[in-house]
């Protein structure tokens, strides 16, 4: 509640800066239309987010209608988008990859799981909530694996992929704890990525 | 999972944004009251206008003629030249302090966000790592994780409130 008040109140008060500009000069100095236009906002950049934000939806729609299958299809598309360079496309795409991780878990596919994981690892490579997402993904799918290994009787390696988890685990504890830690002490400056 | 507003940062930030709101509006209402009224052709310069303009306070309580003023007397009139200037930079500083806190608001929502979806992947790792313990060495790194998880939460419960 406080919080859409304090955003309506900004709203409010920028428009307040807008005509209070236009209205003291006497010309069209300050008015938003006559203010030259800020940098160029990077179309390719724009278009990608836009049309990752829509696969997402697209996801999201089918896996709540218990279609995993055509889930994982919008976010083999989204991660196959032609995308510009840039650190934000690489957070989407490291975000989709962990979302597809998780889906071909649900559905067995362990080892599909693991190369969603990897893949987005290769894009995220400092202490980031992405990278510490998928740090926890790949610790589930390792102890989907040792499950797995153990109901086979293969018991030495299942030993090895259970320490593998632990091991992945611990670190995606300790990195979202610097992301938060992050977020908190430098007020956001990359704290979420 | 998503963030709780920051109760104390936005307690601070909410009165500074509407303290702006009021000073830019009155300072642009005050703007508006000095611009002569549709004028004559032989109507003098603005410039000359300027000082009895300004010297009628904005939205004070005014006497009836020969009665005594109810509001203090104004202050001595800055010269002409002087004022638009004054009135310029303050706006403009006070346009530069409302962006600051815009981006203050901006930020500590984000912040939150941040921090409420890291403190739920730290606590889904956690609760996981805890599930496989077998080994004391395994136990101990649970305990350590439940640790961080307990301190981490105390800090984006202090910072943000809490998360949803």
């Amino acid at each position: 509640m406080k919080l859409g008040w304090l955003i309506l109140a900004v709203a409010v008060s920028g428009a307040s800066v807008a005509l209070a500009g236009c209205r003291g000069e006497g010309s069209t100095t300050g008015c938003p239309s006559a203010e030259p236009a800020g940098p160029p906002v990077d179309e390719a950049l724009m278009a990608f987010l836009s049309a990752a934000r829509a696969l997402h939806h697209e996801a999201d729609v089918r896996q709540s209608a218990n279609d995993t299958a055509g889930a994982i299809a919008s976010l083999e598309r989204l991660v196959a988008l032609p995308a510009p360079t840039a650190v934000e496309v690489d957070e989407v795409i490291a975000d989709a990859r962990a979302r597809l991780a998780e889906l071909r878990l649900g559905r067995g596919d362990v080892d599909g799981a693991d190369r969603d994981v990897l893949a987005g690892l290769q894009r995220v490579k400092g202490p980031t909530y992405f990278r510490g997402h998928l740090l926890e993904v790949e610790g589930l799918l390792e102890e989907a694996r040792a499950g797995a290994l153990a109901d086979a009787g293969k018991s030495d390696e299942a030993t090895r992929a259970r320490a593998k988890a632990v091991d992945l685990l611990e670190e995606a504890v300790k990195v979202q704890e610097r992301v938060i830690d992050r977020a908190l002490a430098e007020g956001g400056k990359d704290g979420d990525r | 999972m998503t963030r709780t507003p920051s109760r104390s940062r936005r307690a601070s930030i909410g009165p500074v944004v509407l303290g702006l709101v009021v000073l830019l509006c009155s300072c642009g209402g005050a703007q508006q009251s000095q611009a002569p009224a549709p004028t004559t052709p032989n109507a003098p310069a603005l410039i000359d206008e300027a000082p009895a303009a300004s010297a009628a306070p904005t939205g004070g309580v005014h006497a009836a003629p020969g009665q005594p003023s109810l509001s203090p007397p104004p202050p001595p009139p800055p010269s002409p030249a002087d004022q638009p200037t004054e009135r310029g930079a303050a706006r403009i500083a006070a346009g530069a302090e409302l962006d600051r806190a815009q981006r203050d608001l901006e930020l500590a929502a984000s912040d939150c966000e941040s921090a409420c979806r890291a403190l739920a992947s730290m606590e889904r790792a956690t609760s996981h790592l805890c599930s496989l313990a077998q080994e004391p060495d395994d136990q101990r790194r649970c305990d350590d994780a439940k640790l961080r998880l307990t301190a981490a939460r105390g800090r984006v419960r202090a910072a943000c409130g809490g998360c949803r």
